[in-house]
C-alpha cells in the first residue's frame, strides 16, 4: 500500500503542475494545449496505476488496518 | 534565481521546469544524481530542488555535497514519503524546506517566493554593506566619523529585528532618512514604507488619517478610507513628530501597539495589523515626558530600541562627504556643468555650525550649484550664502574664524532656513 501510494503521487504531481501551467498560459494568451496533453497523459498513468494497485489490494491478505 | 532540480519523473520534472520559469526563475532540469553532480558546477545554482528518491542515487546525498561545496546554495527537497524522520533528515542536510509529493503548485510557489525574497534582501544588505564600507555610506546615509559609524552600526542591528525604534535628534538630522534604511535593510523592505507627520496634520484629522475611517463615521466621510497603519500592512511605519500628537490620541496609539489591532474611526470590526512602528522626535524624550507631550507608557512602547542622531556639528569631518554628495546629486537635476569646489569653500562649510543640520547644508549646496557661474563652487559664493555676523563676518567656530578671509563683497541676502518638510507632507514610498 504504502509502494503504492508512493508511486501514484509521481503522476499526480505532474497533473498538478501541468495544470497550473496551462492555466497560467491561458491567462497569458499562450498555447495550452501541450501542458493540456502531458496532464492527459499523466492522469491516464495515474488511472492505470490506481486500477492495477486496487486489484492487488483486493487481492491480497493483506488486513485493511494494515493497509492503510 | 538560478534553480537546479533534480528530480527523476520525466512529467513531474517538465512541470517543475515550467512552474518554476513562471515564477520568475531561470531553471534547469536533470534526472539523476550524476547529471547533478556536473550541473552543480556547471549551472552554479541558487537553488536546488530535489527529490530524495534517485534511479543511481540518494537526493539528501547530492544535497550533502552540494552544500559541502556550497554553504550559501539554498535546497528544498521532495519527498514521496511523510515519514517525519526524511523530513528531519533533509533539514539536517541543510535544505531550507521539504515538500511532499504529491506536488501541490501553490505550495511550490510560496516555498520558491520565500527563498527568492530573502535572497533578495540578502542580496541588498551585501550591497549596503560593501556600499558602508567603500565609502563610508549605508542606504542614503553617508558619513565616515565614528559618530556615524556608531550609528550605522545600530541601524543594521535593529533593521534585523522588528523593534520599534524611537529616532531622537535635532532638526534636520536625518531622522527619516534613518527609518527608511532600517526599512530598506529589514525583511518589511519589499512592503510598503509608510511616513506620516504627526505635526503636519490638524489633531482632529490624525485619527482618521491614521487609524482609516467607515463611510458616513463623521461630516464629509463619504466614503470609506484606509489610514496609514493599514497603508503601511506587512511593511513599515514612520511616525514623526510623535509627541505633537495629542494625548488622547496617544492612548489610542498605545492601545493600537499593545493590541495589535486597530478599528477604523465610526467602524465595529477590529482588524488584524503586521506593522513596525518606527518613530521620531525632535525634543528630548524625557523632557517631553516631563512636559506632559509625551506619555511615560507609550514611550517605554515605543522606546524598545532608541537612536539618536548628532548634530552635524558634531560630526563636522563628514561635512565635505555630504556636500560632495549633494552637488552630485544636484547636478543631476540641474546639469549646469558644476563639477568640483575650491577647497577654500570647503574649508568653510566644514567651520560653520550647522544649525539646521544636514538638511541645511542640502540647501546651502544648493543655492552654491544655482549661485556658481562655470564649474568650480568658490569660497566667495559659500561666503555670501552663510548666515553673518553684523559686521558681515561668517558665522563660523571661533578658531576657524581667524582663518577665513573676510568677504570683499557685502552679504547679498541672509540665509533663512529653508525646509524640505511642507506642513502637509506626507510621504509615501
Amino acid at each position: 500500500m504504502r509502494r503504492f501510494l508512493h508511486d501514484l503521487a509521481a503522476p499526480l504531481s505532474a497533473v498538478a503542475l501541468h495544470l497550473e501551467t496551462a492555466m497560467r498560459k491561458v491567462k497569458q494568451d499562450k498555447d495550452p494545449m501541450e501542458s493540456l496533453q502531458t496532464a492527459q497523459r499523466e492522469l491516464e498513468k495515474a488511472f492505470e496505476m490506481f486500477d492495477r494497485g486496487r486489484m492487488e489490494i483486493m487481492g491480497s491478505s493483506e488486513p485493511l488496518d494494515e493497509a492503510r | 534565481m538560478k534553480t537546479l532540480i533534480v528530480e527523476d519523473d520525466v512529467a513531474t520534472r517538465k512541470g517543475l521546469e515550467e512552474s518554476i520559469k513562471d515564477f520568475g526563475g531561470d531553471p534547469k532540469a536533470v534526472g539523476t544524481a550524476k547529471q547533478a553532480e556536473n550541473a552543480l558546477k556547471d549551472f552554479q545554482p541558487h537553488l536546488l530542488i530535489v527529490d530524495i528518491s534517485l534511479p543511481d542515487g540518494d537526493g539528501l546525498e547530492v544535497l550533502r555535497t552540494a552544500r559541502d561545496a556550497r554553504s550559501d546554495l539554498d535546497a528544498v527537497v521532495i519527498t514521496g514519503s511523510n515519514s517525519i524522520d526524511h523530513a528531519i533528515e533533509a533539514l539536517r542536510a541543510g535544505a531550507a524546506d521539504y515538500l511532499l509529493k504529491p506536488l501541490r503548485p501553490a505550495q511550490l510557489e510560496a516555498v520558491f517566493q520565500r527563498i527568492a525574497e530573502r535572497r533578495r534582501l540578502e542580496l541588498e544588505l551585501d550591497t549596503l554593506r560593501s556600499e558602508l564600507q567603500q565609502t563610508g555610506r549605508l542606504g542614503d546615509m553617508l558619513g565616515q566619523s565614528q559618530a556615524m559609524q556608531n550609528v550605522f552600526d545600530a541601524l543594521r542591528r535593529v533593521a534585523r529585528t522588528d523593534a520599534p525604534v524611537l529616532i531622537s535628534g535635532p532638526s534636520g538630522s536625518g531622522k527619516e532618512v534613518a527609518a527608511l534604511t532600517i526599512h530598506r535593510l529589514s525583511r518589511r523592505a519589499g512592503k510598503p514604507f509608510v511616513a506620516f507627520n504627526c505635526g503636519a496634520v490638524s489633531p482632529t484629522l490624525i485619527e482618521s488619517e491614521l487609524f482609516g475611517h467607515e463611510r458616513g463615521s463623521f461630516t464629509g466621510a463619504d466614503k470609506r478610507r484606509v489610514g496609514y497603519f493599514e497603508e503601511a500592512s506587512g511593511g513599515t511605519l514612520f511616525l514623526d513628530e510623535i509627541t505633537e500628537m495629542s494625548a488622547e490620541l496617544q492612548i489610542r496609539l498605545l492601545r493600537v501597539l499593545e493590541e495589535r489591532t486597530l478599528r477604523r474611526v465610526g467602524g465595529t470590526q477590529d482588524l488584524k495589523l503586521d506593522v513596525r512602528l518606527l518613530s521620531a522626535t525632535n525634543r528630548d524624550p524625557v523632557e517631553a515626558i516631563q512636559s506632559g507631550k509625551l506619555r511615560e507608557d507609550l514611550y517605554y512602547r515605543l522606546n524598545v530600541f532608541p537612536l539618536s542622531l548628532p548634530p552635524l556639528k558634531d560630526h563636522r569631518e563628514d561635512v565635505p562627504v555630504l556636500a560632495e554628495h549633494f552637488r552630485r546629486e544636484i547636478d543631476k537635476q540641474e546639469r549646469s556643468g558644476v563639477s568640483n569646489w575650491d577647497p577654500k569653500a570647503m574649508d568653510l562649510l566644514s567651520a560653520y555650525d550647522w544649525p539646521g543640520n544636514v538638511r541645511e547644508l542640502r540647501n546651502i549646496v544648493h543655492r552654491a550649484y544655482i549661485m556658481t557661474e562655470g564649474s568650480t563652487i568658490s569660497a566667495d559664493v559659500v561666503r555670501e550664502l552663510l548666515p553673518k555676523h553684523d559686521n558681515g563676518e561668517p558665522k563660523l567656530k571661533a578658531e576657524s574664524r581667524v582663518k577665513a578671509k573676510p568677504s570683499a563683497r557685502p552679504a547679498r541676502r541672509p540665509t533663512t532656513r529653508s525646509s524640505s518638510k511642507s506642513p502637509a507632507r506626507q510621504a509615501r514610498r
